[in-house]
């Protein structure tokens, strides 16, 4: 028996949106520890790793492992269903192939119940391993989502490039180029703060389109959390207030000879 | 009719130089040119057809036989092309030589035209031939008996390319793509370089242009730097050479049509103009795919209105390598995959985190614990 009681519906709306343009299906993995998705997109370009954890619930209940295979674009239809302040219980017998979403409005007037089809999905899961990164960039994740909209006008790949200073974005494309400085800010406490823990400068490039689908997720939280090393995938972390992350890995752009 | 003209011919190879090398064009050359006796020029051509109907996958080059003025008297060369839009059948590139009038120029020399004006629009000796235009702008009869009349000249060299459809998918879908416009502008090049092997003094050379004027009149400017050269909008009806290459190349695109022998695997067998937008086109496009091996070898599989009908409504193919050279890495290359257990696998030992050397994933080799 599983059944996990979420006090905001909200949450779960903003994760799928967070997730439903990269992946269409998705297995989401139940344990007593709490609820695991790791999946890559399509063309296996970038991964989307969701943790939430048991404690997070307001209630949580996971007797045996269950996996949950569902179709994102039938998740939606259900989400749709319910407001954002609705309260939420996802339910799933032992071995089942339904999970059952109920959703109480907050005055309780109104009580709504959906089935939803299981599938099985064949998916190989990926063992990441804990890295201690060149630099860990932290800053406000709307201005993380405006810098990616901004340079995605101009090239299909942006590029990160750190120092102690700040990070620089930039892209080149037909229509020109284009660069947004973000410097480290002087007030570490406050909430639109950018920090930069730097090890090595580092200099990585990226396709936009991956940044772009990633910035989807900045409705979950105000901040977002970027990690790079040369040569490994950039990690894009956003934090899910209490409960969990959503993590994002996106291989960095291998460079050409020539510099292009 | 008299008859005083030899076949020479080319087989081009474009798609691989090992082959060229093998396939040796120049012995071709003397084979036709030793058995050739004196023949019309229209069975000069008739000859190029049946060479190109032997092997459809191949360009042939022919010319007519030069005569002797052609190599002693300044000719005015004109170029352009019959069959460059359709999507079937091959692309026919044409080349007409003709010797200057000396009488028309220096009658005009007397009315008080300077040179260089006469230059722009040359008189020449085929301006007898009344009906002598722009290809598009005579009808097929018109063309045919125009045609017929070149053979009766002795002032005039012409020659035709070819260009067989295979050669034209190929080359726009080989690694090292060729763009229409660089197949145009290395047929007038090769077409021109056969001129000058023979021997013929050339004036100036007029060109229907392909692409941007100016680039493709530098182009050929270093080429070629002892010619003169006018590349030309609608050349074909400025310049009476140009109307005359077009002529040349519009019969022999015609012809080739005509004559093209399909293989048994096709259900229609009407070919008519090729053009992408003709109805008699589209049926024998879509009457004649086959769900693996696409269409028979008149169509140009790189022309989108074929290539949207082999995406539809043939097998998907997927490229595998293609995927590889996409400049995105996979993110599977930097994890490691888990084997699926029971238990939380959380706390599994990852180590690499490098992507593998390309050496391996060029040759596709896995590691590999258990080999059955």
């Amino acid at each position: 028996m599983f059944e996990a009681k979420l006090q905001q519906a909200g949450t779960l709306k903003k994760i799928l949106d967070a997730i439903k343009e990269l992946l269409t299906e998705a297995t989401f993995d139940c344990t007593d520890s709490g609820i695991q998705l790791q999946a890559m997109d399509n063309s296996h370009v970038s991964l989307v790793s969701l943790n939430l954890r048991a404690d997070g619930f307001e209630t949580y209940r996971c007797d045996r492992n269950v996996s949950m295979g569902m179709n994102l674009t039938s998740l939606g239809k259900i989400l749709k269903c319910c407001s954002a302040d609705d309260v939420v219980t996802m339910k799933a017998q032992d071995a089942a192939d339904i999970v059952t979403f109920v959703f109480e409005a907050s005055n309780q007037e109104r009580v709504s119940d959906f089935d939803m089809k299981l599938m099985n999905l064949d998916q190989e899961h990926l063992g990441i391993p804990e890295t201690d990164y060149a630099c860990v960039v932290k800053m406000p994740s709307a201005e993380f989502a405006r810098v990616i909209r901004d340079l995605s006008q101009f090239g299909e790949s942006i590029t990160f490039s750190c120092s102690k200073a700040g990070v620089k974005f930039s892209s080149t494309g037909d229509i020109g180029t284009g660069n947004v400085k973000v410097a480290q800010s002087s007030s570490v406490d406050s909430k639109d703060a950018t920090t930069i823990e730097l090890q090595e400068p580092v200099t990585l490039t990226f396709a936009s389109r991956y940044l772009g689908l990633f910035a989807k997720a900045s409705g979950l939280s105000e901040r977002v959390q970027l990690s790079m090393s040369p040569e490994v995938p950039l990690v894009v972390e956003f934090k899910i207030n209490d409960i969990g992350y959503v993590r994002y890995y996106l291989a960095p752009k291998i460079e050409d000879d020539d510099g292009n | 009719m008299i008859c005083w003209f030899f076949i020479f011919m080319r087989q081009r190879d474009c798609m691989a130089d090992y082959e060229m090398d093998g396939d040796d064009g120049n012995k071709d050359d003397v084979e036709i040119v030793g058995e050739a006796k004196k023949r019309n020029g229209l069975a000069v051509f008739r000859e190029a057809l049946d060479e190109f109907a032997k092997n459809r996958d191949q360009d042939v080059t022919v010319y007519s036989e030069v005569p002797k003025k052609c190599k002693v008297t300044t000719c005015y060369v004109g170029i352009d092309e019959a069959g460059r839009g359709p999507v079937l059948g091959p692309m026919v590139y044409g080349i007409f030589a003709a010797v200057e009038d000396t009488d028309a120029i220096s009658a005009k020399i007397k009315k008080g035209q300077s040179l260089a004006k006469i230059e722009e629009c040359p008189p020449v000796l085929i301006d007898s031939i009344k009906k002598l235009n722009d290809s598009k702008q005579i009808n097929e009869k018109t063309r045919d008996e125009v045609f017929a009349q070149f053979s009766d000249l002795d002032h005039i060299v012409y020659g035709v390319k070819i260009i067989s459809p295979t050669q034209i998918s190929a080359k726009s879908y080989q690694r090292k793509k060729i763009s229409l416009n660089e197949i145009s502008h290395n047929a007038a090049i090769e077409l021109i370089q056969g001129l000058i092997d023979r021997g013929i003094v050339i004036g100036k050379v007029y060109v229907d242009t392909v692409g941007p004027m100016e680039k493709y009149q530098a182009k050929l400017e270093q080429l070629f730097p002892e010619l003169k050269f006018k590349v030309d909008k609608k050349a074909d009806s400025k310049y009476k050479p140009v109307s005359a290459a077009s002529v040349c190349a519009k019969v022999m695109r015609d012809e080739a049509l005509k004559k093209w022998t399909f293989g048994d695997n096709c259900n229609v067998k009407v070919a008519q103009n090729g053009w992408g937008s003709d109805e008699v086109t589209k049926k024998f496009l879509r009457a004649n795919i086959d769900p693996v091996f696409g269409f028979p070898n008149i169509v140009r599989d790189s022309w989108s209105t074929a290539s949207d009908l082999l995406e539809k409504r043939a097998v998907k193919i997927k490229w595998e390598l293609d995927e590889d050279d996409a400049p995105v890495q996979k993110i599977s290359k930097f994890f490691v995959k888990q084997p699926k257990t029971e238990d939380n696998t959380e706390n599994f030992p990852v180590s690499v985190l490098k992507p593998k050397a390309q050496f391996f994933s060029y040759r596709s080799l896995t590691q590999t614990t258990k080999l059955f």
